[in-house]
């Protein structure tokens, strides 16, 4: 509740009711709990949530792409993380403020994201979305399976316990955005031939 | 118990203290925890990703089409029943002003008793006649995340009396609530509604809300006296809902207490000539009621509480309790109600390539009636029945999770009936991801209820000259069973492009053991015309019996198309044909036409959902329904219904991020229209012209 009084006080209220209608699911994939009711963000997104700003960290985008004074992370598709990514609007990366935007169509995307979530709606549609990105410096994440065999440069992977990621680095480095060794270290590196039977 | 008047005056100053109570405090704690983590101690979390459990609507092996919170809130409907129309496969059609006849592929009356319907997992599904009283199942609209509406079968999972579909009412959960809602609408018909919502959050884990809603309704059109039909209606309503939840486990008690005020005008009511009330008969209208008001009044509150529990990365468990009373009174019957149910479910999914789902059910009713001349119920009028479930299913992924076949099974067993069976078998095949080819076989009972295992109703009164009054009726004689449902259903699913999806469904309905009406009884009486000739033979009973078959099958579509970015236009169509056939000793002569005639044989709607910018809107919905040959099971009244298209509008337009006004016009070609009519005690009605207008303010 607190957040969205924050939001109205502030002037990004209006990005506050752009997101509630958005995030409304407009794709075409729904959950299906046994009669329940939604959730708010799970503790898997909240933990996703905090690992896309700590990897931030690792990563240094084009000279010529910092030009806007702030740092946008997008979602696309189905917004999975709730209102998990909410309090990061108080946060910044590289000295810029963070903004945060959700979009659920990447014809709606009017925006030069600095790094853009995927959601696994988008499943069907990854190759395209990817292929629509080459020409930008957008870190691009997510935890659809497959996603860095796909030309993703991120992607979360859903271990026995707990959560690990795989780094399509060579990708990375065409859009022009360099990933630090620590966190190469820490991840599964894929290359796009890695790519098993696409389904 | 507590006092209706209570709870009515409780919720007020709930919201009072609530707002009184509010802190502003900072609810970042949480993702700050995570945030104080280094990279290495996040990866090594433990966590469970509960969503692959989840199922994917468009994975699913059942026709399924979901109304979204934005559907209902741009389509303009204020009611749940009006926002069922945005289905497709679901005949929606209003008897009178506070009536619905709704159902799902076909069998459409004034009492259904095909159709499962839940509200946050609380059945609304009515034993005494089975079915649903729709004017008395509302909540705020702006509160409803979804409605999910499921064509077919949903016997296995979701329970008795799920045969032709399952409508499940989902609310938000209280943390997506929060901040006070205002919204108050005005119009001809709508003549008033004022909806009040508050949510706060109690601490990091906890969140609540509650609301208050009323609504004030003209009356509509009645063609056969060319005047209003006084079926105007007073509905109050309060609710309340708290969420709480720690790490992946969550629980949720929530409650509703209502009041509503209906009335209705009866028509051709049979007085009991042998009740000395009513003698001596009136001259120009013996024992016969016309046009006649009735006041009904209909109330009741019910709590429902849930717990989930994660057990750890491959099992889950819910445990769900509710009490639901109701309480309803009427000029043909009075009837109280107090539900108890219990619900467990497990969801396992440990064995490799299987995904388990079981679980248990126990259903306490305690009915209560008081009788009139019209319907009475036989042997007591206080009766407890209980209801046992048990269900299992299991999905198998076979080949890589592009193939998988679930096989489950429903086990119920009433007071009535024995241990009703009801498996099915589903294989759903992902050729490419957002392609879907599904098909399923399932048999589903519906179990019969109060009327039809005690009950009376008083059809119909014959009065000869130089004879005794005869009456008709229709009665239960005790011997009648559960009707049966074998579905075949077969679906396809596909996203052409990013911007476009199609989603097809066909099924057929092999119905056995229908509900049929047999004549049991005869009077013989003399001849008053012609004392001399052979004496009448006059069927002056029917009783409930199972000789019928019915076979039903159609198609229903969903087209769904994003032109632009703010424009989007959907289209549904659903067809459907009926046939019947008597078993070869059966004397029914009632049932088929209202069962061939009842539904229409096509419904089409087209929906254009525009944002013009920002801060404006413009929708437009169109619906074609076709004719009914017949609406009733009487012989002689005249029940069909012309085919109609409803053009509905609505234009929105927010000065202010939280402030919303609005204007939403329903049938603005059509001065007014029947759309079904009920069985034959109530006047026949048709729905008018309406226009509201609404301001609605968040803060």
């Amino acid at each position: 509740m607190a957040i969205y009084f924050s939001a109205l006080v502030k002037s990004d209220s209006i990005l506050i009711f752009l997101r509630s209608i958005v995030s409304l699911c407009l794709t075409f994939c729904f959950f299906v709990p046994i009669a329940q009711a939604d959730e708010e963000a799970t503790a898997e997104y909240k933990l996703k949530a905090a690992l896309l700003y700590k990897l931030t960290r690792f990563v240094t985008w084009p000279e010529q792409e910092v030009k806007t004074s702030n740092f946008a992370i997008c979602v696309l598709g189905e917004n999975v993380f709730a209102d998990a990514l909410e309090p990061l609007r108080k946060r910044e990366v590289k000295n810029h403020p963070i903004e945060i935007f959700y979009f659920s169509q990447s014809e709606d995307i009017n925006q030069s994201c600095q790094l853009i979530f995927i959601s696994d709606s988008k499943k069907a549609f990854i190759r395209q979305i990817i292929q629509r990105l080459n020409n930008e410096a957008t870190l691009t994440l997510s935890d659809s399976s497959e996603f860095a065999a796909n030309g993703g440069m991120i992607e979360f992977v859903q271990g026995e316990r707990n959560i690990g990621f795989k780094i399509n680095s060579a990708k990375a480095k065409q859009a022009g955005l360099s990933i630090a060794a620590p966190l190469l270290e820490l991840a599964e590196i894929v290359g796009a031939d890695d790519r098993k039977s696409l389904k | 118990m507590i006092s209706q008047k209570t709870l009515m005056v409780f919720a007020p100053l709930l919201i009072l203290i609530s707002v009184m109570a509010e802190a502003t405090e900072n609810d970042t704690a949480s993702l700050d925890s995570y945030l104080d983590m280094n990279i290495e101690e996040l990866l090594s979390m433990e966590v469970t990703s509960v969503s692959k459990k989840k199922q994917r609507l468009s994975e699913s092996a059942a026709a399924i089409f979901v109304i979204t919170h934005d559907d209902i809130r741009r389509s303009g409907v204020t009611s749940i029943p009006e926002a069922l129309r945005l289905a497709p496969g679901i005949q929606v059609a209003k008897i009178d002003n506070a009536k619905w006849a709704i159902s799902s592929r076909g069998f459409n009356t004034q009492f259904v008793n095909k159709l499962l319907v839940l509200i946050d997992g609380r059945s609304v599904y009515t034993q005494s006649y089975s079915g649903v009283y729709w004017e008395d199942q509302d909540t705020l609209l702006e509160d409803v995340d979804r409605i999910e509406v499921i064509r077919g079968p949903g016997a296995t999972l979701w329970g008795a009396n799920a045969v032709n579909g399952v409508i499940n009412i989902i609310t938000k959960a209280a943390s997506e609530t929060q901040g006070s809602l205002v919204q108050v609408s005005g119009g001809n018909e709508e003549r008033v509604i004022a909806q009040l919502r508050h949510g706060i959050r109690i601490n990091d884990d906890v969140t609540a809300r509650t609301y208050l809603k009323y609504a004030d309704r003209d009356s509509s059109y009645a063609p056969d006296i060319d005047a209003s039909a006084n079926d105007d209606w007073q509905a109050r309503r309060a609710g309340f809902r708290v969420d709480g939840g720690i790490k992946n486990d969550t629980w949720t008690v929530q409650g509703d207490v209502y009041s509503n005020l209906l009335s209705q005008t009866l028509d051709n009511i049979y007085l009991d000539p042998s009740n000395p009330a009513n003698n001596p008969p009136d001259p120009v209208t013996p024992y016969r009621l016309f046009n006649t008001k009735d006041a009904i009044n209909a109330s009741g509150h019910n709590v429902l509480g849930r717990v989930n529990h994660q057990i750890n990365s491959n099992s889950h468990a819910s445990l769900q309790v509710y009490f639901d009373h109701t309480k309803r009174s009427e000029y043909i019957l009075e009837q109280e109600k107090d539900t108890f149910d219990f619900d467990f479910q497990h969801r396992y999914s440990g064995f490799n390539r299987h995904d388990i789902v079981w679980g248990l059910g126990y259903r306490r009713i305690d009915d209560h009636y008081i009788n009139s001349d019209i319907v009475t119920f036989n042997d007591s009028t206080e009766k407890t029945s209980s209801l046992i479930s048990a269900f299992i299913q299991d999905e198998i992924a076979l080949s890589e999770e592009n193939l998988r076949l679930t096989i489950g099974s429903k086990f119920e067993r009433t007071d009535f009936t024995g241990v009703e069976i009801q498996p099915s078998v589903k294989l759903l095949w992902i050729p490419a991801p957002g392609t879907t080819i599904w098909g399923s076989v399932s048999r589903a009972a519906r179990t019969p209820s109060a009327m039809e295992q005690r009950g009376s109703i008083s059809t119909g009164l014959l009065l000869l000259p130089g004879v005794d009054p005869i009456s008709f009726s229709n009665d239960a004689d005790g011997n009648f069973e559960s009707e049966y449902l074998t579905a075949y259903e077969l679906g396809f699913r596909i996203q052409p492009t990013e911007t476009t999806s199609l989603d097809i469904s066909a099924f057929y309905n092999d119905y056995s053991n229908a509900a049929s009406y047999e004549y049991n009884t005869y009077q013989i009486v003399p001849n008053p015309y012609d004392p001399a000739a052979d004496p009448l033979v006059i069927p002056s009973q029917t009783v409930f019996d199972n000789k019928m078959d019915v076979a039903s099958k159609g198609v229903e579509l969903v087209a769904d198309w994003r032109v632009v970015s703010g424009w989007r236009l959907q289209s549904t169509y659903s067809y459907l044909t009926v046939d019947t056939q008597r078993d070869a000793d059966s004397t029914d002569v009632f049932s088929r036409v209202p069962l061939e005639g009842g539904s229409p044989e096509h419904q089409a709607t087209l929906r254009s959902i525009h944002d013009i910018k920002e801060s404006m809107t413009f929708d437009l919905w169109m619906q074609y329904v076709s004719s009914l040959d017949s609406t009733t099971l009487s012989a002689t009244r005249d029940d069909s219904i012309g085919e109609y298209t409803s053009v509905n509008a609505r234009f929105a337009w927010l000065p202010k991020k939280n402030i919303e006004l609005s204007l939403v016009g329903r049938n603005l070609f059509d001065n007014r229209h029947p759309e079904f009519v009920g069985e034959y005690y109530i006047l026949r009605s048709e729905v008018e012209r309406s226009l509201y207008a609404q301001v609605k303010v968040e803060f």
